[in-house]
């Protein structure tokens, strides 16, 4: 079981300029959960949207089990679960009826079609609320009858956009405790912002910027590669802003009348820094930073 | 199979469950009494040679059969004409778009929901109708045959023709919009006459009427009418009995255009359907160098010289910014039309400026001002809007009066016109049409939250009042001698301002 992503670059329509939105992105996904990092208008959501079988690409190949699906994307619509980073519901259906109707869309027959609806409703703590009018759930309850209709074909290939958006920290850890469950025999392609949710489930992270694949690696071997560029500052409040004009500043925790910054750099910024643990955050911010900040760091250096 | 039957069952839940069905179907029953007036109403809807049948099951069942064939593909099609549209603005579209339905049944299940849809309003229309028998009383006897046949063979066919030219309409990319909306108006007014003479068959079963008609009543001269024809309280239409006649091959032949156009239609549907996908742009696209020159250059000029003289007050400030938001995103071309009419205003003659010149100007700007009123909706700007504006009169008059100075805008050359030609007369009946139209605009879009209603109703009083002069509709006030005489621009500029404070007032009550 394999996705097979060859030279994919895709071009679309930007007010009346024309956008690279993807450049000759090649990657393979395999069974587990692949975590997706980038920031805004990085062309993560391009890049779902591309592997959904909604769009189709400029130019390039995707392989499903050595299958093209632009060429044949029927091939993967069939064992394809796609939850977008926004979608909309039949506000007049109840959350049943909905994923009925979604059920009824991927071809599945009545009585698992059945069967899998109850299962997931109940997996997803949304059995009080089957029979209640799309109109009347609140945007965490939308947002898991969006997870709900992704799972109702019981995928080969799962494409979540932004999934814990609207969710609240106890339902956060039950997705990714659902999505770990999931991960066992299938391919899970997971994009967010939030580096917390994939850091423990992924087995492997891509991290685009300007719709190229900058760095595609374990948690762990990210956090490796940032290893010796993670710093502990205990500074002024008044010296905070000069800081984060020279450098990558993860994280800040006040202490009384001072800040304990968290610093990734390529060289010790400052005489009292240390040295500390890193994180895949760090990771994550170091690869994606702005090579504006990257000369000045340098220079300062 | 059960792809299908699921997305009509969810479709058609989801289409009727809604408050608009019920009132659509509430006023298709108005309708329908409309179609059957009593006898001693002003009007008749089907008068064959100077006769009426009298209100028994196999009349009714014609008169409404034919009356349907006439005016149902107008109302029809603007009620259907969203079922994708449903998809794409719900973003459901998303969801389906990555399932494994392909385009001929996710199509086939829209286009059999459309179906299901009219079938229903008709079904509503034709217990209607039993009810108007039985309230006439001129025949107690409900004879279900005779009132069901003619729907089957004559109104059928049509409902499942306007079904496919919906679909058709709403996957081509020029024709789902407001275009859409206005091309089809047109082709409605050009299928009438050709509907009754032969497409749908009713053509040939009038023709079996008057000559019966002709047969029973060989004195009578009077003319046949299927419409609305006006009746004097002297001169009553006569009644006569009409037992009805059975469904022919012949009736059965005339449905067969209807369902071929349905066929090529859907054809056509299935090969425009893009299945919501966002096709690649080619790499060499570029804005050309007129939309460069114009849109970016001078327009900003323009707006700059605007932002100058509207600065001193808040109001002016808020029109100059709605009259930009109302003007943003259109082609180039569109401006380039509005200024090429303005131009010929200047050099046509009187008689064709009033009555095709400046009525065409003001068509051109339906596409634009349909967007009042529900504008914040279509954008999500709703909230944004209702915690920003300091009140809600003045950004209503500020929306109000960007789409009045637009259309004077497409009548410049016109106002100049009449400015030179000491016409104040025209030039008032002008003003009162703007106030008007940009009213009427307006109150569709607040109430029905949708640009349909505006882009379907506003052709449909354009073509029978200025292009056709029917005085009580003529708000344009093409022949303006006659229409002051009647008082008709007092009674539309009474129009406007009703109209215009019963949006305020819905603006405010939300």
């Amino acid at each position: 079981m394999l996705l097979d992503i060859q030279e994919l670059s895709h071009q679309y329509q930007s007010g009346k300029k024309s956008k690279l939105a993807i450049k000759a992105l090649s990657l393979q996904v395999q069974p587990g959960i692949l975590g997706l990092l980038g920031p805004n208008g990085a062309g993560k959501s391009s890049l779902m949207r591309i592997l959904a079988t909604i769009t189709k690409p400029s130019q390039g190949k995707i392989l499903w089990q050595g299958q093209d699906i632009i060429k044949s994307p029927q091939v993967l619509r069939n064992e394809l679960g796609y939850l977008p980073q926004y979608f909309g519901v039949y506000e007049q259906l109840s959350g049943i009826e909905f994923l009925q109707y979604i059920a009824g869309l991927k071809g599945l027959d009545d009585a698992i079609a059945k069967q899998r609806i109850d299962d997931l409703l109940n997996k997803l703590n949304l059995t009080h609320a089957a029979h209640m009018a799309l109109k009347g759930y609140s945007g965490g309850m939308k947002q898991r009858i969006g997870i709900a209709q992704a799972l109702l074909n019981d995928p080969k290939l799962l494409i979540i956009d932004e999934p814990t958006v609207g969710l609240d920290p106890q339902e956060r850890a039950n997705f990714r405790q659902l999505l770990t469950e999931l991960a066992v025999d299938r391919c899970i392609i997971f994009s967010t912002h939030i580096v917390a949710d994939v850091e423990s489930i992924a087995d492997r992270i891509a991290i685009m910027r300007s719709g190229q694949l900058i760095e595609l690696a374990s948690p762990r071997t990210l956090q490796d590669k940032v290893a010796n560029k993670c710093w502990q500052l205990t500074t002024n409040v008044s010296e905070l802003k000069q800081i984060q004009h020279d450098y990558l500043v993860s994280h800040s925790v006040r202490k009384g009348n001072k800040l304990e910054l968290n610093i990734v750099a390529d060289y010790c910024p400052d005489e009292h820094a240390i040295s500390r643990v890193s994180s895949l955050e760090d990771a994550y911010l170091y690869f994606t930073r702005d090579l504006r900040l990257q000369t000045n760091t340098m220079r300062v250096s | 199979m059960q792809q299908v039957w699921q997305c009509i069952i969810a479709d058609f839940k989801q289409r009727t469950r809604q408050q608009s069905f019920v009132v659509t179907l509430l006023a298709m029953s108005v309708l329908t009494l409309l179609f059957f007036p009593a006898p001693d109403a002003h009007y008749q809807t089907l008068v064959i040679n100077g006769y009426r049948g009298i209100y028994n099951s196999a009349w009714i069942g014609i008169c409404l059969a034919m009356l349907n064939v006439l005016f149902l593909p107008i109302i029809c099609f603007y009620l259907v004409k969203n079922a994708i549209e449903l998809d794409r603005q719900s973003m459901t579209s998303e969801l389906i778009a990555a399932t494994s339905v392909s385009k001929l049944t996710y199509l086939i299940a829209k286009w059999c929901t459309n179906v299901v849809i009219l079938i229903t309003i008709v079904i509503v229309m034709l217990l209607s109708s039993i009810l108007i028998q039985l309230y006439y009383g001129e025949s107690y006897q409900i004879d279900l045959w005779a009132l069901l046949w003619p729907q089957l063979v004559f109104v059928l066919p049509m409902l499942l023709a306007i079904s496919s030219i919906a679909i058709m309409f709403e996957t081509n990319k020029w024709l789902k919009g407001g275009l859409g909306n206005m091309v089809y108006f047109f082709l409605w007014i050009g299928s009438i006459v050709q509907s009754v003479e032969s497409i749908s068959g009713v053509g040939a079963l009038l023709d079996n009427l008057d000559a019966e008609v002709a047969a029973r009543f060989p004195l009578s001269q009077e003319t046949t009418n299927i419409g609305i024809s006006a009746v004097n309280n002297e001169n009553l239409v006569e009644s006569f009995i009409w037992q009805g006649v059975e469904p022919t091959m012949l009736h059965l032949w005339g449905a067969l255009p209807l369902l071929f156009i349905s066929l090529c239609c859907f054809a056509l549907a299935v090969l425009f359907f893009d299945r919501f996908s966002q096709n690649s742009v080619p790499e060499d696209q570029q804005p050309s160098w007129l939309s460069k020159l114009l849109a970016t250059k001078k327009v900003n000029q323009l707006d700059k010289f605007f932002a100058l003289i509207t600065r001193h007050y808040g109001f002016t400030r808020l029109l100059r910014l709605e009259l930009k938001l109302l003007l943003k995103g259109h082609s180039i071309y569109w401006f380039i039309g509005l200024l090429t009419l303005n131009i010929i205003q200047l050099f046509i003659s009187k008689e064709l400026l009033i009555s095709i010149v400046l009525p065409i100007s003001w068509l051109w700007c339906v596409l634009v001002i349909s967007q009042l009123g529900q504008l914040d909706k279509q954008a999500n700007t709703l909230e944004l809007m209702s915690y920003s504006r300091r009140s809600i009169k003045s950004s209503c008059l500020a929306s109000y009066f960007s789409a009045w100075i637009l259309l004077l805008l497409a009548s410049v050359g016109g106002v100049l016109r009449f400015a030179v030609m000491a016409e104040w007369l025209l030039l008032m009946q002008l003003c009162i049409a703007i106030s008007f139209t940009v009213a009427l605009a307006y109150f569709c879009g607040t109430f029905a939250n949708t640009k349909r209603m505006f882009e379907g109703l506003y052709p449909v009083i354009w073509y029978v009042g200025p292009f056709q002069a029917a005085l009580y509709v003529d708000f344009f006030g093409v022949n303006s001698a006659i229409s002051w005489q009647a008082g008709m621009p007092y009674y539309f500029l009474a129009i406007a301002i009703a109209l215009l404070t019963l949006t305020i007032s819905a603006k405010h009550s939300r």
